[in-house]
């Protein structure tokens, strides 16, 4: 029997775990090796809604420099000082030059539009109208890379996309993908991300390599024959599929040659009889135990559903995937862009004076109606709940080891940002952090004012200066014909 | 010669079944819940105008029925699929599944497309319903209709199931590709049931199956060409039964039939009156009128602490069978703003405060004396249309103009001054409020034209209880008016109200006219229905293109007031070039 499927039913049926140490016994097991060998990765976190409050800027370092010279801001400062010295607060990262030719902040309607540029700066409706399609975007950031060399074929996944979503958000009448999914492998492909725990462990679980002597050397005469089924059904599918195709319009097409893509792409995992392409070797933690979660019906937190312990168990699965070198390219979403979520487990915060007061949030956009972004006190008690469990992952990877002695955090680039400025909708003075990285290029403890600085040269000096993909000459757009740039101020 | 094998209680008490239906489908948590992505705000409609495919292509005559790409069944139609045609119970597809909305919509093709994620979950899923379907004997027998494990066999096989998994007959080549599936089964030993399991898993995992696929002999022409009766067959039944062709509507595509005016009429008769017509009510509807998303709205508890669960799928219950009225009913669909009539169980009877029923079921009641009536008067849209701890003319106002007038107003300016920093909420007078934020010229402009339909639905509160004072005492003022400006501006015909149009409350009186009256009599209010029909209809939004053949639908429609009910607009449309035509995109 196909071991990825009995150990998936195994799992969730007893909910058993494979329960092992956690953290640092957990480790690859691997030779030492020299300084500057650990996998680099890369983990793009969404932050919706932004972040910053017409009342007052709470997301803003007040002052620019290095180390001493600056303090991390009342959102922040959940990070505290250990992070601090290897985080990078970016201030005044602009997208708007993706989408208006003078450059200009008003992207309307700003939630449903502007994330869909997140990571691939480019306004998808540009490429909607050049396709002749409903819903279209370039190929994001996440995925150029995991296509590249530099990633291509190094994991068994070539990339993971999770979320926190578990209501479905307003879409403001532009595709719902622009503001639910900010990875595109294709053209009119967005990736949706799972947000059940189990499903991403599940997924982890069938590609990792068991750990020395707890897996069958051979497979069985049954997972043999299993497999040579699956094949004939994946045989026939696309014979029949790839038929069909060639008697269609272009934008059929287009849609089954998707289609073609994701059959292939399964071909792998149905087929396959041995286990670990790819992976190193290493044990998965405990299976999630909390209930299964959807993204479309959980408007609050509730006996079966908090919120928080939904964060936690997504931190530890983004660990194990790191740790197990299952994937090293990992967008997650803290939630959809003007989702209704209400965040009735945060305290608010009075971030206008001094003292706490006890009254539950509100939804993050409560738009328009109930003032934008609710109050600052609302929205900026919401924006750094959101940050506090980036900071707690960010602590959890820094605690990991590589063989060269570094932190996975230095040889992880954590960017953390939101795809609008905050209560005013701008497309102009974005939030972003970058955390981690120390050990593969990056600049730390630092706060850099950018000045108008197009995102697209953020996502350029990754890929350029951070990931080795230095034959990486462009990408995506900026109307105002300004030229790409590498963003020397972070860079070694 | 439609034969009506499920015309039992579902004739005789359409709106019993569903009930029925509806509360077991909600227990099971089958039904997907706000699926449409549409917040208090709205979105813009089914019947926004996306960018015209060809606008050389003249807007004036009813010549270009569109283009409709592939459709990826989405998740309600893909468990709805598999349950009709294969006679499981089990529901594959859940809300983790990947889905996407446009204008309102969750089965828009343009983003239902698929990815290695998804695919797989294709593939899992159509082994666990063929393990489900071959342990049961009957539903088995079904499918393996002969027993020899010779070619004829495997060929009959894939003519009958084949046929109708694909919606359509396999053509010769396609017959080969599958049998060979049923070969490597043979191969591994598997004996001939399991073998013929495997290539209907194969089947199951096809494109051809998880999509409907219809075909032009010449893509790259924009010539319009009648669909194929299974093509049509299948618009039909993925409009009105978010499901496959039954058997008889295959016999009618078969013998080519099912293309000619009276078959195609009497077929819409027949699937209107198959309770699998519920799910035009609970995903049409559902998700155009909102009920959808009353369950999982977010309510403060301790602003509402009367608002449950229970509370709330009542809201919802009523809703779909307020709707289920109008599609089974000869009542006209210009009443639906102002019939005065309720469906309550004990649950939601009180909070209305009316007499609760006897039993446990929703129960049908008129009740003049209420102060309430019509659409805008129901618990569930009052609920779904507010935010979480108050009440909102603005959402409410927005929300019928958009959904039920198509009209959508201007994207707000880019720098919004904040409800709050202008008034006084602490009083819970939200009109007080409003009107200083309506002081500001900026945004007078664009809610002069929505909140006036709020402001009078103000004597209910967030989860649509009636009150005539806010929470600070200050007593309700539900008067309002359409300014000249206004009037233009959304669609009413300007000379008839010189003056502007001044309504109150929901109901008419005193010479006052209500709101229900005011948006009855807003010219697009008639036409609303049928735009956001035919986009849900043909799985996409409409052009300038389409507003031709809308135009003759609504000419025939409305022609004779008595006689303009929902059951005759579907009819109506079904019968249009639009539905029943299509083109390639061109070169």
């Amino acid at each position: 029997m196909n071991r990825f499927v009995s150990r998936r039913l195994v799992l969730r049926g007893a909910g058993v775990a494979l329960t092992l140490p956690w953290l640092e016994s957990l480790l690859p097991t691997k030779s030492a090796q020299a300084a500057g060998t650990a996998p680099k990765r890369y983990i793009p976190i969404f932050l919706p809604c932004g972040a910053i409050h017409n009342d007052k800027d709470v997301w803003t370092p007040t002052a620019q420099g290095v180390g001493a010279a600056w303090a991390l801001s009342p959102i922040l400062d959940v990070f505290g000082p250990a992070l601090k010295a290897k985080m990078n607060v970016l201030s005044h990262f602009e997208n708007g030059s993706a989408f208006n030719k003078d450059g200009s902040s008003s992207v309307e309607p700003s939630h449903g539009r502007q994330p869909g540029a997140f990571l691939t700066c480019v306004d998808p409706g540009v490429i909607r109208a050049n396709l002749k399609v409903g819903e279209a975007n370039a190929i994001s950031l996440d995925q150029v890379m995991a296509t590249h060399p530099a990633f291509k074929d190094k994991t068994a996944l070539g990339s993971l996309q999770i979320g926190l979503s578990t209501v479905y958000a307003v879409c403001d009448g532009q595709p719902c993908s622009n503001s639910r999914s900010i990875s595109w492998s294709g053209p009119t492909t967005p990736m949706y991300k799972l947000v059940d725990p189990l499903e991403v462990f599940n997924k982890l679980v069938g590609v990792i390599k068991p750990a020395a002597g707890a897996g069958p050397a051979v497979p069985d005469a049954e997972s043999m024959k299993r497999a040579a089924r699956n094949k004939s059904i994946i045989d026939a599918v696309l014979e029949n599929a790839s038929r069909t195709q060639s008697k269609l319009g272009a934008a059929d097409k287009l849609r089954l040659q998707e289609f073609l893509q994701s059959v292939r792409d399964t071909e792998k995992s149905v087929t396959g009889v041995s286990l670990g392409m790819g992976g190193v070797a290493c044990s998965a933690i405990a299976a999630p135990t909390m209930k299964k979660v959807t993204p479309d019906g959980i408007k609050q937190n509730t006996a079966d559903y908090k919120k928080a312990d939904h964060a936690d168990a997504m931190n530890n699965l983004i660990v194990m995937a790191l740790q197990c070198d299952a994937t090293r390219i990992i967008t997650h979403m803290l939630e959809d862009e003007r989702s209704e979520f209400t965040y009735d487990h945060v305290t608010q915060r009075d971030f206008k004076g001094a003292g706490m007061s006890v009254e539950s949030t509100g939804t993050c956009p409560e738009y328009h109606g109930g003032g934008q972004h609710g109050s600052l006190n609302s929205f900026s008690s919401i924006s750094r709940w959101n940050a506090s469990k980036v900071a707690e992952l960010a602590t959890k990877l820094d605690a990991l080891k590589e063989a060269d002695g570094t932190t996975t955090l230095d040889n992880t680039v954590i960017f953390f940002a939101g795809a609008m400025r905050g209560s005013d909708h701008s497309c102009h003075d974005l939030p972003v952090a970058l955390i981690g990285g120390g050990a593969i290029g990056l600049r730390q403890d630092q706060h850099v004012d950018l000045v108008n600085r197009p995102l697209r040269d953020l996502h350029y000096t990754m890929m350029n200066k951070v990931f080795d993909m230095g034959d990486v000459k462009d990408f995506g757009q900026n109307l105002t014909g300004a030229p790409i740039k590498v963003v020397s101020e972070i860079v070694m | 010669m439609w034969r009506m094998p499920r015309r039992t209680k579902s004739l005789l008490s359409p709106i019993g079944v569903l009930a029925l239906s509806l509360s077991s489908v909600a227990c099971t948590g089958v039904m997907d819940t706000n699926k449409d992505g549409m917040g208090p705000m709205g979105s813009t409609g089914g019947g926004g105008t996306d960018t015209p495919i060809d606008s050389s292509v003249a807007t004036t005559q009813p010549v270009d029925p569109g283009v409709v790409g592939v459709h990826r069944l989405n998740t309600s139609e893909y468990n709805a699929t598999v349950q009709d045609m294969l006679g499981t119970k089990l529901a594959p597809a859940d809300g983790g599944w990947r889905g996407g909305e446009l204008g309102g919509f969750d089965n828009m093709a343009s983003v239902l497309g698929v990815d290695a994620t998804q695919y797989r979950r294709y593939f899992d899923a159509a082994e666990l319903l063929m393990k489900d379907v071959f342990a049961d004997a009957t539903l088995r027998g079904k499918i393996v209709t002969c027993a020899t494990t010779d070619d004829a066999c495997v060929k009959s096989i894939l003519g009958a199931t084949g046929t109708r998994i694909f919606r359509r007959p396999l053509t010769a080549e396609e017959q080969a590709t599958y049998a060979k599936v049923y070969a490597v089964a043979k191969a591994q030993g598997d004996d001939h049931n399991a073998s013929v399991k495997l290539m209907i898993q194969a089947l199951l995992s096809s494109a051809e199956f998880l999509y409907r696929i219809e075909f032009d002999s010449n893509p790259a022409s924009t010539a319009k060409h009648p669909l194929t009766a299974y093509e049509l067959a299948s618009r039909l039944s993925y409009f009105l039964w978010s499901s496959a062709p039954d058997d008889q509507l295959l016999a009618a595509a078969s013998n080519n039939t099912l293309i000619k005016d009276d078959v195609l009429a009497s077929a819409v008769d027949y699937m209107l009156k198959d309770q699998k017509s519920n799910r035009l009510v609970l995903n049409f509807a559902g998700q155009w009128l909102g009920a959808r998303r009353v369950v999982p709205h977010p309510t403060a508890p301790e602003v509402y602490p009367n608002w449950n669960p229970a509370l709330a799928d009542a809201a919802a219950q009523e809703m779909y069978l307020y709707f289920n009225e109008f599609l089974r009913s000869t009542r006209p669909w210009a009443d639906f703003m102002t019939a005065d009539i309720n469906y309550v169980n004990a649950d939601s009877a009180k909070a209305y405060g009316m007499m609760a029923p006897a039993g446990s079921g929703m129960v049908r009641v008129e009740n003049v004396a209420d102060g309430r009536r019509g659409f805008a008067g129901l618990m569930g849209f009052l609920a779904m249309s507010s935010p979480d701890r108050r009440s909102s003319p603005t959402s409410r106002g927005k929300w019928l103009l958009m959904n039920l007038m198509c009209t959508a107003p201007p994207d707000p300016p880019p720098d919004i001054p904040k409800l709050e920093a202008k008034g006084d909420t602490t009083t819970g007078n939200v009109r007080d409020v409003l009107e200083a934020h309506r002081a500001n010229p900026a945004c007078a402009a664009c809610h002069a034209l929505f909140d006036p339909f709020g402001l009078a639905l103000e004597q209910y509160d967030g989860i649509g209880k009636f009150r005539a004072t806010y929470s600070g005492g200050s007593t309700i003022d539900a008067s309002t008016e359409l300014t000249p400006a206004a009037i233009s501006a959304i669609g009413y015909t300007p000379a008839d109200y010189p003056n502007g149009l001044k309504f109150a409350g929901i109901e008419t009186k005193d010479g006052v006219l209500g709101i229900a009256d005011a948006v009855t009599k807003n010219p697009k209010f008639a036409t609303c229905i049928s735009q956001k029909m035919l986009s849900y209809s043909l799985g996409r939004l409409l052009t300038d293109t389409d507003t031709p053949y809308l135009n003759v639908v609504n000419k025939a429609w409305l022609a004779d007031p008595s006689k303009a009910t929902v059951g005759n607009l579907v009819q109506g449309l079904v019968s249009t070039e639009t539905f029943r035509f299509r083109r390639g995109e061109g070169a």
